[in-house]
């Protein structure tokens, strides 16, 4: 086992969730959305060999937010928010994790190879390829998000929007460069 | 206590994230522009770090990584990474990609003041329990099949060097369940 594969994503998971435990005890529960490598990681979107050092945050409890720092956990992806699609917390799905206080998320597979493509480094045109060959994408609810002006176009400069829906058109057809 | 020394910690990330079971520059460079490109950074840092940026330029040929690094180069100048990620300094011109692995750094550098929090955090949790439910030092100790003499220190006394983080949790959550 690694720190920075499943094994030891999952055990800095844990490892938050019972200090949630031992801080807040059991009376209520608290959420967290995961996004980037880490998300790929545990969802098996990407390979074994994939690693990530720190554990994207797209949106925590409150009180969770002073324990994240701890486990290399940040939420500076919330920055870029406001680009996400508009919908992304009703398609969100949880992450089989046996918390005591926490229940963990991500986005649907759509939601995330969105975010790769807005994002466009390196590693998410690689990761981008091997999403496309683990075929877990719906291309007809990719599309369909992105066709409905509501969840993504209205969040996008006319000029963000024309690179990102090349990228789209690019990696629809496998054509990632 | 011995501290977590950058240049080792990045070579030893380096040899994880390559699964290999050495270092080795060029193959490394390659594998940061062929199939592992989440090694470019943390590589540009060790390099830096160990003075030897020259040797891994002459092996990029990918121009798009290549730009990236003398950006980074730019913006580091000749500033101490393990004071940069430490002292959690701004650095201007420093991509995201970068300031992640110096925190990465800075997280495993305080693991263990982390460490102590937590088991702190857990005992206070424990000792609100263990009175709210009267149990004994020894019921959790037979329970948990726990070394006695260090139970007792560490739910009397406070001694959170005399359990480990896994035994805090343990005894926590038997409290819990109890």
């Amino acid at each position: 086992m690694t720190d920075f594969q499943k094994d030891g994503i999952l055990q800095r998971l844990m490892q938050l969730d019972d200090d949630a435990l031992a801080l807040f005890g059991l009376s209520q529960r608290f959420e967290i959305t995961i996004v980037g490598g880490s998300a790929l990681i545990i969802t098996r979107l990407t390979p074994d060999t994939r690693f990530t050092t720190d554990i994207d945050v797209l949106k925590a409890s409150q009180e969770l937010e002073q324990l994240l720092e701890r486990y290399d956990m940040n939420m500076s992806v919330s920055t870029f928010l406001y680009q996400y699609p508009h919908n992304w917390e009703k398609r969100r799905r949880p992450i089989p994790f046996d918390g005591q206080v926490i229940d963990v998320y991500t986005l649907s597979n759509e939601d995330l190879v969105i975010t790769k493509l807005l994002a466009w480094r390196r590693v998410d045109k690689h990761d981008l390829t091997n999403m496309l060959a683990t075929d877990c994408i719906d291309f007809d609810k990719l599309k369909s998000i992105i066709d409905d002006v509501t969840e993504l176009r209205i969040n996008l400069e006319d000029e963000e929007w024309n690179a990102f829906f090349s990228r789209y058109l690019a990696f629809e057809q496998g054509e990632l460069t | 206590m011995r501290r977590l020394v950058f240049n080792r910690w990045i070579k030893r990330l380096l040899v994880e994230l390559a699964d290999t079971s050495s270092f080795n520059l060029r193959k490394f460079a390659a594998a940061a522009q062929k199939d592992i490109p989440r090694i470019a950074e943390p590589l540009l840092l060790y390099a830096y770090d160990t003075q030897i940026t020259e040797k891994l330029l002459d092996l990029i040929w990918d121009k798009e990584l290549l730009a990236s690094y003398k950006t980074a180069l730019q913006a580091l100048g000749k500033k101490n990474l393990s004071e940069i990620a430490l002292g959690s300094h701004y650095v201007p011109g420093l991509s995201r990609e970068y300031i992640k692995i110096l925190n990465s750094y800075r997280v495993a550098y305080q693991r263990p003041e982390t460490v102590r929090e937590s088991k702190k955090m857990r005992w206070e949790r424990s000792r609100t329990l263990q009175l709210e439910k009267g149990v004994s030092a020894a019921e959790i100790y037979h329970a948990l099949k726990l070394n006695p003499g260090n139970t007792n220190a560490y739910l009397k006394h406070g001694s959170l060097d005399k359990v480990s983080l896994e035994t805090a949790t343990a005894i926590m959550k038997f409290l819990y369940a109890y």
